[in-house]
């Protein structure tokens, strides 16, 4: 299969293109443009603020055809500041794209950033719930956190000062507040879940 | 549940691994990238990379293992070791380093810690501190510990999270090398000044150094000397450490 990851110069995609690889699936950088022929799934990923995200996305002429993307159902996995994206708006006035209702608050926690290795309590009967047969620990870093307004979004959630949803999901569009790139075998079996039970 | 993390700490020198005892003392032993995938397999948390990066030909060495060792890694790397420009730190995150780990340089020039934390986010800015006990208080050194400076550990950690550090990686002199235990009461003080995540680094010689540690409130350890004689390994600790009742991440 072929992954096309969504290149606008928030964040490091080498982490990304060798779980791509690891999985046996092919990576194209995702820079301007439609979305590149022959592409199976979309990751958008980033790292840090929602302020400068959606105006990089539109400056690369990518808001468009990932919309696009979205509206024609390509299964798109959402990693960190990715999963913001599909919300409303943050705080301090960035906005996301507004596919799914609900907000991006400052995570309620006495240290900040949420920095390392927490678990994932998954809701049972989504696609990707099978895939393991106890919590699994991935690898967070951020600040923030979303607040879906509808909770049958939420696919899995995570205490740190607060419980926060940590996964979310919504037909083809699933979305990973951690990293499962940089979660070891846990988090490939994450990406695995989601290709199974979501692309194929 | 969150959990800790346990990071060994690799020292590179000229596309080699070599150990550290007392800071000066270097010994070549092992390729870095297999090595590191070794750690990532067998549990590893997380990875500490330091090389030094000072000449263009150091850098091109370290960007080249960085590249071979991303492919296999699926668990953060930093890397540091003399970094001075904001030109090595872009050429090391796109070699695939998740974080860079800044020591020296930061403190002769804070606002390069200012400019990686603008250009790529403070959450892969690592600022590394050495420091050791003087009288009443902790002095920071450079210059992997051969040069005192003017800074006392606490007005040092504030500047340098004011200054855009996510995170430190804070040895204490005094420990480092020893095998007997980390530097609790330094690692106390430090936390006190700074909100970012710190990864605690000297003095770890046994698995009771390491649950001492964070049943101290510590929650990220480096580990170097007490991996490199091959008796101890990661899964050993892990498992000692859950038969103790200390969470740890048990990746089979």
């Amino acid at each position: 299969m072929q992954v096309a990851i969504v290149d606008y110069a928030m964040g490091n995609l080498g982490s990304l293109a060798a779980m791509a690889a690891r999985i046996g699936h092919t990576a194209v950088l995702w820079r301007q443009g439609g979305l590149p022929p022959g592409t199976d799934w979309v990751i958008l990923p980033g790292v840090g603020s929602l302020l400068n995200a959606v105006s990089e996305l539109r400056r690369r002429a990518l808001a468009g055809p990932l919309e696009q993307a979205y509206r024609d159902q390509v299964p798109i996995l959402g990693i960190c500041l990715g999963v913001q994206l599909f919300f409303e708006s943050g705080e301090e006035g960035g906005h996301g794209l507004g596919w799914l209702e609900g907000t991006v608050p400052k995570l309620a926690a006495p240290r900040t950033p949420h920095m390392g290795w927490n678990t994932v309590a998954l809701r049972p009967g989504t696609p990707l719930s099978d895939a393991f047969d106890r919590e699994p620990a991935f690898y967070f870093v951020h600040s923030y956190s979303v607040l879906p307004a509808d909770p049958t979004v939420i696919w899995g959630e995570t205490d740190y000062g607060q419980r926060f949803a940590s996964v979310i999901g919504r037909g083809a569009l699933v979305g990973a507040q951690f990293h499962p790139e940089l979660s070891g075998v846990e988090g490939r079996r994450f990406i695995e879940a989601f290709v199974r039970g979501v692309v194929a | 549940m969150y959990l800790p993390r346990i990071i060994p700490c690799l020292d590179v020198r000229h596309g080699r691994v070599v150990k550290g005892v007392k800071f000066l003392e270097l010994v070549d032993s092992g390729d870095p990238v297999e090595l590191a995938a070794h750690y990532a397999a067998t549990g590893a948390d997380e990875l500490v990379w330091l090389d030094i990066v000072a000449t263009v030909e150091d850098l091109q060495l370290a960007t080249d293992l960085i590249v071979k060792a991303r492919r296999r890694l699926d668990i953060p790397l930093t890397v540091g070791g003399g970094i001075r420009t904001i030109h090595q730190v872009e050429a090391l995150l796109t070699a695939g380093a998740d974080k860079v780990s800044i020591n020296s340089q930061a403190l002769a020039e804070p606002a390069l810690v200012a400019e990686v934390a603008r250009r790529f986010g403070s959450q892969c800015m690592v600022v590394a501190v050495d420091a050791r006990r003087e009288d009443d208080h902790w002095q920071v050194y450079r210059h992997g510990g051969r040069t005192r400076t003017d800074w006392e550990l606490g007005a040092w950690l504030r500047r340098a999270e004011a200054q855009g550090a996510g995170e430190f990686l804070l040895t204490s002199m005094d420990a480092d090398g020893t095998q007997q235990g980390y530097d609790l009461p330094m690692l106390a003080f430090a936390r006190q000044h700074v909100h970012r995540p710190l990864i605690a680094s000297g003095g770890a010689g046994s698995v009771d150094d390491l649950e001492q540690a964070l049943r101290h409130g510590e929650d990220a350890l480096l580990l170097a000397s007490i991996l490199h004689q091959g008796n101890t390994t990661i899964p050993g600790l892990k498992s000692e450490l859950s038969r103790r009742g200390v969470p740890v991440r048990w990746p089979i």
